[in-house]
Order: structure tokens, then sequence, then C-alpha cells
């Protein structure tokens, strides 16, 4: 794995064509002077953009993309599936392959999502990455399942209802990311969804002890059309030496929690 | 050891027991007067957090004085429960002879030796420390009538263990229950302490309580475990060995409020131990919908490194109006969470 990466969270949910896509990557590649290697795009990307009829046409289209700019891609929308409605994300790598398709795995708000059984992650050189959607990131056992098949890196899609509320977002990503050791890159859809108006920011999350004033946020959505992070995996595993959360787990008290209690 | 080593330390050890012996204790609290705890009657209960200034003390009657001031202005703001912090008895390694709130931690332990760990000093101090602690909660809680979860001390497990264990005494002085903290910082292994792994629930007329300790508000399964047990508020006595941060100390008791619908109680010692200095800010939270700002805090200390008592009010029916529609028994994918846990534990 790469030790160190750059990674970039757009935040204009309203690029319509390839056209806008190109600029918006071409603008970060000018402003961070130099390779981009990982992209998140705003949620609902794969569903409307490109101007592609088909859910695979437009998929086809973000592969083509991540490949010519050699660049992963992260996709999130919410898409029929005959009578079945999901909210899924995709990981792309630079090769244009889709790595990992994961669905929602909770639906909180009964809006009416298939959910999933299934919490993959896939192990790249951007990290060993895994997907938090929708009210998943509120849930802490779908961030504890990920971190223990390997993830040190959430990508997360948030939708928070309106008005907004920083308390109800730090207790989502936030606070998974904090007992989880792991880096963060959630994008908060602001706007209508399912006939409901979200609000909330994007922000590269990081445990308090890697971030300036140990607050956990490396970088937050401000005016501009994206943020960008660097991110450290060789200082998080220092962070992780240096306070171990992982090596004091107690067996036995989760096993009646998952085997009895539950 | 040498034999007359041992034989001073027993006989030290004879004369602390016999200085902290019940009766004096006991004489120098009947010298006090006492307010009485409202009895609870209903879903509403008054709660106080304690967030306790460490000083140490060279007698036990210090210490009662200490910790009858505490309870006394808790329950004269209404409490019916009482809540004190993590190593609620350190103040009594003042003890000893040689130790001093501004001794080195380190030079202290180098001086003792390097096969002496700390635990061996609570350890050995355990007896003295019980006698005293339990003396005093028992006599406070039965003479003002109220619920006191004494926080919690470090004592020996009768297997030449030293744990962390926190205690509930009754409005008779009746120990209720006891609980060993779950989770241990990478300081207390080092310390030598061991951690226990039983969780338990004590239906009370002041809430069914769960008392673990500090470092197991880290791990969101501690709370999922109280809340499945029954639990309706979490007390998390603390003493964090750290300079204190809003944000890291975010990452404790309100999170795992948020995530599993139940109250939940932070009471902090502040001050230095030996070397050591301990911050936090003492608070009582509750899910974000039940509180009108939304941020899930019904009362929070001003402070991180002085004295003070907090006080709330907990309504139980509210709660529960609350998790029959918000708790995460509702919506928690219990086929996803088993396909995966526990067995991912490694």
């Amino acid at each position: 794995m790469t030790k160190r990466i750059k990674a970039i969270i757009a935040l204009d949910p309203n690029i319509h064509n390839e056209k806008e896509l190109e600029k918006l990557i071409d603008g970060i590649k000018k402003d961070s002077n130099k390779q981009v290697d990982l992209l998140v795009l705003p949620s609902m990307a794969a569903a409307g953009y490109l101007g592609q009829k088909t859910l695979n046409e437009r998929l086809d289209r973000y592969s083509l993309i991540a490949k010519t700019n050699n660049l992963y891609l992260a996709l999130h929308a919410y898409h029929k599936d005959g009578s079945k409605r999901h909210s899924r994300c995709w990981l792309v790598d630079n090769c244009g392959e889709i790595l990992l398709a994961q669905n929602q795995t909770h639906d909180k708000n009964n809006i009416g999502i298939s959910v999933s059984n299934e919490l993959q992650v896939a192990k790249t050189p951007m990290g060993s990455i895994g997907f938090l959607i929708g009210d998943d990131v509120l849930i802490p056992e779908i961030g504890r399942i990920l971190r223990l098949q390997g993830a040190n890196l959430f990508i997360a899609y948030s939708f928070f209802p309106q008005p907004y509320n920083p308390w109800r977002q730090w207790s989502g990503i936030w606070q998974q990311v904090q007992q989880n050791q792991v880096f963060a890159l959630e994008s908060s859809f602001t706007g209508s969804i399912n006939g409901h108006a979200v609000e909330g920011k994007s922000i590269i999350h990081g445990p308090c002890e890697l971030t300036q004033g140990e607050i956990g946020f490396i970088s937050e959505e401000q005016d501009d059309p994206y943020i960008a992070a660097s991110l450290d995996y060789q200082k998080l595993a220092e962070t992780i030496k240096d306070y171990p959360i992982h090596n004091f787990y107690n067996k036995k008290l989760y096993k009646e929690l998952f085997s009895e209690l539950l | 050891m040498g034999k007359i080593q041992s034989i001073q330390q027993q006989m030290l050890l004879k004369f602390l027991l016999f200085k902290s012996r019940p009766g004096r204790i006991k004489s120098f609290l009947d010298s006090k007067s006492y307010c009485h705890a409202e009895p609870s009657q209903s879903n509403q209960v008054r709660v106080a957090a304690v967030q306790g200034k460490l000083s140490l003390v060279n007698n036990p009657i210090e210490y009662a004085d200490i910790m009858y001031q505490y309870v006394e202005e808790a329950v004269r703001q209404g409490a019916q429960l009482v809540v004190f912090p993590e190593d609620n008895a350190a103040h009594l390694v003042g003890m000893l002879p040689g130790i001093s709130e501004n001794a080195d931690m380190s030079q202290t332990m180098a001086d003792l030796g390097s096969e002496v760990k700390v635990a061996d000093i609570f350890n050995y101090l355990s007896p003295v420390t019980k006698q005293v602690f339990e003396t005093v909660f028992s006599y406070l809680a039965a003479h003002f009538r109220v619920h006191i979860m004494a926080g919690s001390i470090l004592v020996s497990d009768g297997k030449n263990k030293t744990i962390n264990q926190a205690y509930l005494f009754g409005p008779d002085g009746a120990i209720i229950g006891r609980q060993q903290k779950l989770h241990l910082l990478p300081l207390e292994l080092d310390w030598g302490l061991s951690c226990g792994e039983e969780l338990s629930v004590f239906p009370t007329p002041v809430g069914k309580l769960a008392f673990p300790i500090c470092m197991d508000a880290t791990y969101f399964e501690t709370f999922r475990s109280s809340v499945l047990k029954g639990a309706e508020t979490v007390i998390i006595p603390a003493a964090n060995p750290d300079k204190y941060n809003f944000w890291k100390e975010l990452r404790g008791v309100w999170p795992r409020v948020q995530e599993s619908a139940v109250f939940g109680i932070r009471s902090c010692m502040v001050g230095q131990l030996l070397g050591i200095t301990l911050t936090g800010r003492s608070g009582i939270y509750t899910p974000l919908e039940l509180t009108p700002k939304k941020d899930g805090i019904l009362a929070e200390a001003k402070t991180y490194d002085e004295h003070e008592i907090i006080v709330a009010n907990l309504d139980y029916n509210l709660l529960r109006d609350y998790r029959r529609n918000e708790g995460f028994m509702n919506y928690l994918n219990i086929d996803l969470c088993k396909r995966y846990l526990p067995h991912l534990y490694k």
C-alpha cells in the first residue's frame, strides 16, 4: 500500500456532463500540482450525470474517466434493480475496473430501500477501503465490521435532515473514525433527496491525534469546489501504536453481546 | 524480600488498618449533620455527577470529610443518585510514607526497585483502601438516604490480581453491586492491572443502572451490552491522564449515548496523582432529540481541572418513548451483525 495518498472530495452536486467533470479534474490537478489518487464524487453522481441512459452506460463512462485520468473514483446513487430500490456505492480503480459495489445496510428512516447483509473491503494501493452509506454512518457495528476486515479508509455518503445540526453529524462518521482509528472521506449531500430536505458538510476525517488541534477533522467543506487532504498511513500506524484501542477488545463480553443478547 | 523488610511491611499495614478502623471513621461522620434525599417516586430522577479534585491525604478522616462534603452538596441540590469518578480512593495513597502529590511516578517506582509495579502498591494498600472506601460510602448513603455510585478503586481481587472496581451503594448503606473495568488503558496494563469480563445492570428505584469504567466508553460494545441487558442509564466514572481536549473527550460517553439511546453520566477525577495530571469535564447526556438545543447535553461542568458538582433530571418516560420510535433495535440489521460478529474479533 502507498504510504501517503492525495484524496479529494468534489462538492458541486451539479456536474451534469462529462466536460464539467473533466474541467473539475483538470482544476484539481492544477491546484494540487500533482497526481490526485482518489476522487470521491458527490452523491447521485452515477444516477444522473453524463447524460447516458442506463446505469451501466454511466458506470462505463466513469470507468473511462478513471482510467484516462489515472485515479480511483468513488460514486453513489439510488437506483432501481427490478422491483428493488438500492442505495449503492462503487469504487472504480485507475484501470477503470469496478473493485467494489456496496449497498446500504440499514434503512433507519424507512425510505424503502433494499438493504444488504454484506459488507466488503477492497484492498487497494490507496488503502483498504470500505463504504458507509446513508443511515450506516450512525451504526457503530458497520465501522467496526469494516475495521475488523482490515479497512483503514472509510468512504461515507451521509444524508442528514435539515436544519443542519453539527452534533448530529459528529455522532456519525467522526466518531466511527475515532473508535476505529481510520481515515474517512465523508461526502455529505445538501439538497433534496427522496422528497426530503437534507444538509451536511463534506469532511475528511482522521483520528484526533493526527489532526491539527486534535479535532479529528483534516479538511472541511468551505467555499471551494472540492476539499483535499494527504492521508499519511505511516502516521496513522504510529498513532495506533501509541494508543492501540484494538489490542484491548474484550472478546468474552462481545461474544455474549453478539451471540446471546442480540 | 528480606525477613525484616517483610515484617516492616506487615507492621505498616496493620498500623494503617488500625488508623482506618471503621469505628474511628463512623465516629467522625457521626458528628456531621445530614439532610435526606427525596425518595424516587416517579420516572423522574435527579442525578448529580461529582467532579472531584484529587488531593492526597495522610489520614482517612480527611478523606471521609471530603466525600461527606461532596455528597452533602449534591443532596442539597436535590440529587437522588450521586455519582463519583474513577480512582476515587487514590487520595489514600498519601497514607504511605514518602508519597506526595508532586512525587514523580517514574522516580517513585525506580526508588522501589524494578520488580515493583504500580499495581503492587495499590494491591498492598488494598485492605486499607477497601475498608475506608466501603465504610465512608456505606455510611454516607445510609445517612443521606441516597443512592451513590461511589466511583472505582484499585483493589485486589483476592487472587493476587489488581482490578479497577466500581461500587453502587443503596440508601440503606448496603452495596447493591460492583463492576470491574472491562477495557484497560495501555498505561494500566503497564501498571500490572487486570480487567473484568462481565457487565452487570442493576435495577434500582433511581433507574436501571450500569457503571462500566472510563476506557470502557471508548468501545460502543459496552453501551450496546448495557442497553440490551436493560440499562437506561450508563454511568462512567473517569480519570483521564491526559491534557484536556474537547474533541478527545467527545469520543467517549457522548457518542455512545447517541448510538445506543440511553442516558449517560460521566464523573471525572481532576488534579494530580504522582506526577500525572488528570483532566476532564463531567457531563450528563441524553439522545440529541431529547434536549432543547439538540446537542444531547443535559448538564456539563464548566471546568476541566476544578471541583464541580453538576445536576440534571432524567425523565425515563421520555427516554422510553424515544426508544420505542428511535431505539437501535428498531432498525439494527441483526442478520448482518451476526454474520460478522463476534468471530471477527481476533
